[in-house]
């Protein structure tokens, strides 16, 4: 066991040098900590490990941005940032950080049935545990920080028709098959069904980017010569939406995406006829986790703490409108 | 008999136009939408076509889809260093960057596997993963945004108007141009013939003292000079390079493309023009999926029970 332990500290100990070679603002190295359990002894860093998917689309690059500017704003906390591209290697990366040694661990699961049971055995061993966005299907987080796809899609049609006085054709684009994909859209068209005048003439799937969701809007135009909108499930594809309707001169077709991309919502806040509105689910979320987890174990007492803080919290998507869309907007984000 | 044979591919294509043409005429044959099936897809028609190279020489290459994008990254920034009054040099310079590196990465492709003696699918797949990483790195994971607001996306969204709304845009010329090329080097040219070789036996091409090496390495080359092209076209396209989709899987749909355009994956067999057909076949299949409004979990299912449709129509007879 003692050699072990010495392994895993001179591990984390390396770690922490190859992040001060790499980052301008980096700690200094703060020695060898002890292996796993949460609640570190006073004056030592608290350790955070943070699990999110990689950057395979702008949503997920922003989380990936907003996770390095929160460990930025902690230079008194240790955190770890692991990115994975499936859940079967988020699994593994969760074990290796908890072999290392982690305090609390922040998760954004790529796929929730396959992340519970990591997730709840690094609750068994003391990790302080935060699930973000999407949750575990046991009770095992110590905060769950859920965002809300049905609202996602909801908020928008709510929108839509409105603007639309009930009555119009739009197109609901959608992204990839997947429980986040299906949630949004099946959101969006339970609450369409509320206007029975709308009528969704098509739902092509343009796979969470811009080229793909260009291309399909693209093919579909000449089709719909009466179309009125388009939502589409992701920010991203927002912009290849409005680039084939800007080369089909069909400008008189306006768009509702979502996600918080910033360039979005700086067209809502200028008033482009094109962009009316958007809806939120910023990748700021995963920051909001890492700050939670950060506060809860910095200077111990984290049992007392429990008490002062929610078991779950909800996201809300916020509509942004011209009136309001400045505070939803952040000239330096990635996304 | 001898004609299916050799275009079985040809007669698939037509067959798919005809059956589209009825299931949806109104749309379907709109010129409009004929244009899209071509405009919409140079990018994988392009490292098709040089794909059909390298496999009838015997290789393969999966890192096409990463290729493009790194060379387009690289591109793009190079066009945004000569800031938002770069002009017409600064496309200029970025189009070089773009066609060049895609043309260096590949004859690094060729290196790796003709002196570095790796199996083609082991040296590409490394790149497939190490060209996509450094793209990463260029683009911080997000989205390059090229600083020509006008010029840059000309490349691919402007070209000869053929009246109304119908463009034949300088992307489609290039892929149309590339293949010809490609035909004649393969069809008419020692070249050509070489590669034939050298993806029939190896070894009788050796003893043959055909230059199996460079022959090899130039055909990875023409592959990174179609693939440079086709990212310098994307980029153009949506005017910015997204470092973490951009090309995903474009090996994947290239691959397809040469094989159901008849080529075969041992090497030493296949045709140009098949290939552009075989492309041709993929986004006519894209085209209806999305005309028809065909639920996006079941288009998988309905791609891929139609390439191995194609592929069955111009199989090999079993020897007797």
């Amino acid at each position: 066991m003692i050699r072990w332990s010495a392994i895993a500290a001179s591990l984390l100990a390396a770690s922490t040098l190859f992040v001060g070679c790499t980052s301008s603002s980096a700690p200094t190295a703060s020695g060898a900590a002890p292996a796993g359990g949460a609640a570190p002894a006073a004056g030592q860093k608290v350790r955070i490990g943070v699990s999110i998917p990689s950057a395979t689309h702008g949503w997920t690059a922003g989380v990936n941005w907003w996770a390095e500017q929160t460990k930025a704003l902690y230079p008194d906390a240790e955190i770890t940032i692991v990115t994975s591209d499936s859940p079967s290697k988020q699994v593994s990366d969760i074990e290796a950080m908890l072999a290392k040694g982690v305090d609390g661990m922040v998760i954004l699961a790529t796929e929730s049935a396959a992340i519970t049971p990591v997730a709840k055995t690094a609750k068994e061993r003391g990790v302080y545990v935060v699930s973000v966005d999407r949750g575990f299907t046991e009770p095992v987080a110590d905060i769950f920080l859920e965002g809300d796809n049905i609202g996602f899609g909801r908020v928008a049609a709510e929108f839509m028709s409105k603007k639309l006085n009930g009555n119009g054709k739009v197109i609901a684009l959608q992204g990839l098959p997947s429980t986040v994909n299906t949630d949004r859209l099946n959101g969006f068209k339970e609450a369409i069904k509320g206007t029975p005048g709308i009528q969704i003439v098509a739902e092509p799937e343009g796979g969470w980017n811009r080229d793909q969701a260009y291309k399909a809007v693209q093919t579909l135009l000449p089709k719909h010569a009466d179309l009125a909108a388009v939502w589409a499930a992701d920010d991203d594809m927002a912009l290849g939406v409005e680039q084939a309707l800007k080369e089909a001169n069909r400008t008189n077709v306006w768009i509702v995406g979502g996600g918080g991309m910033k360039d979005v919502v700086k067209k809502v806040m200028d008033k482009d006829a094109m962009f009316p509105a958007t809806v939120t689910y910023s990748p700021n979320m995963i920051a909001s986790g890492i700050h939670m987890a950060v506060s809860a174990l910095r200077d111990g007492n984290i049992e007392k703490k429990r008490g002062y803080l929610p078991r779950h919290m909800r996201i809300s998507v916020d509509l942004v409108t011209p009136e309001n869309a400045q505070q939803f907007y952040f000239a330096d984000s990635i996304y | 008999m001898k004609f299916l044979k050799q275009y079985g591919v040809i007669v698939a294509f037509f067959l798919l136009f005809i059956v589209s043409a009825i299931m949806d005429p109104g749309n379907f044959l709109r010129p409009e939408n004929l244009l899209l099936l071509v405009r919409q897809n140079v990018d994988i028609g392009l490292i098709a076509v040089g794909m059909t190279i390298v496999i009838v020489a015997g290789g393969i290459d999966l890192s096409v889809g990463a290729l493009m994008t790194l060379a387009a990254a690289v591109g793009l920034t190079a066009l945004n260093q000569q800031g938002p009054a770069g002009g017409a040099a600064a496309v200029a310079i970025a189009s070089v960057v773009t066609v060049g590196l895609g043309t260096v990465l590949g004859l690094i492709n060729g290196l790796l596997v003709t002196l570095g003696r790796l199996a083609p699918f082991v040296a590409t797949l490394c790149g497939l993963v190490a060209f996509r990483s450094l793209a990463l790195v260029i683009g911080q994971a997000g989205e390059i945004r090229s600083m020509s607001p006008d010029l840059f996306p000309r490349i691919a969204n402007e070209g000869i108007n053929l009246g109304g709304n119908l463009k034949l845009t300088w992307g489609m010329m290039i892929f149309i141009g590339m293949a010809v090329i490609a035909h004649i080097l393969l069809e008419r040219t020692a070249l050509g013939r070489g590669w034939v070789a050298v993806g029939s036996n190896e070894k009788a091409s050796h003893y043959a003292a055909l230059p199996v090496a460079k022959l090899k390495t130039l055909s990875y080359l023409f592959l990174g000079l179609c693939s440079g092209l086709a990212g310098l076209i994307y980029a153009s396209r949506l005017n910015s390079v997204s470092t973490n989709n951009m090309g995903t899987l474009y090996e994947l749909d290239a691959i397809a493309a040469v094989v159901i355009g008849g080529a075969s994956l041992a090497g030493g067999k296949g045709k140009v023009i098949n290939t552009v057909f075989g492309v041709l076949i993929l986004a006519l299949i894209g085209n209806m999926l999305v005309l028809q409004n065909v639920d996006s979990n079941w288009k998988g299912f309905v791609k891929g029970a139609i390439i191995l449709l194609a592929a069955m129509v111009q199989r090999e007879r079993k020897a007797s």
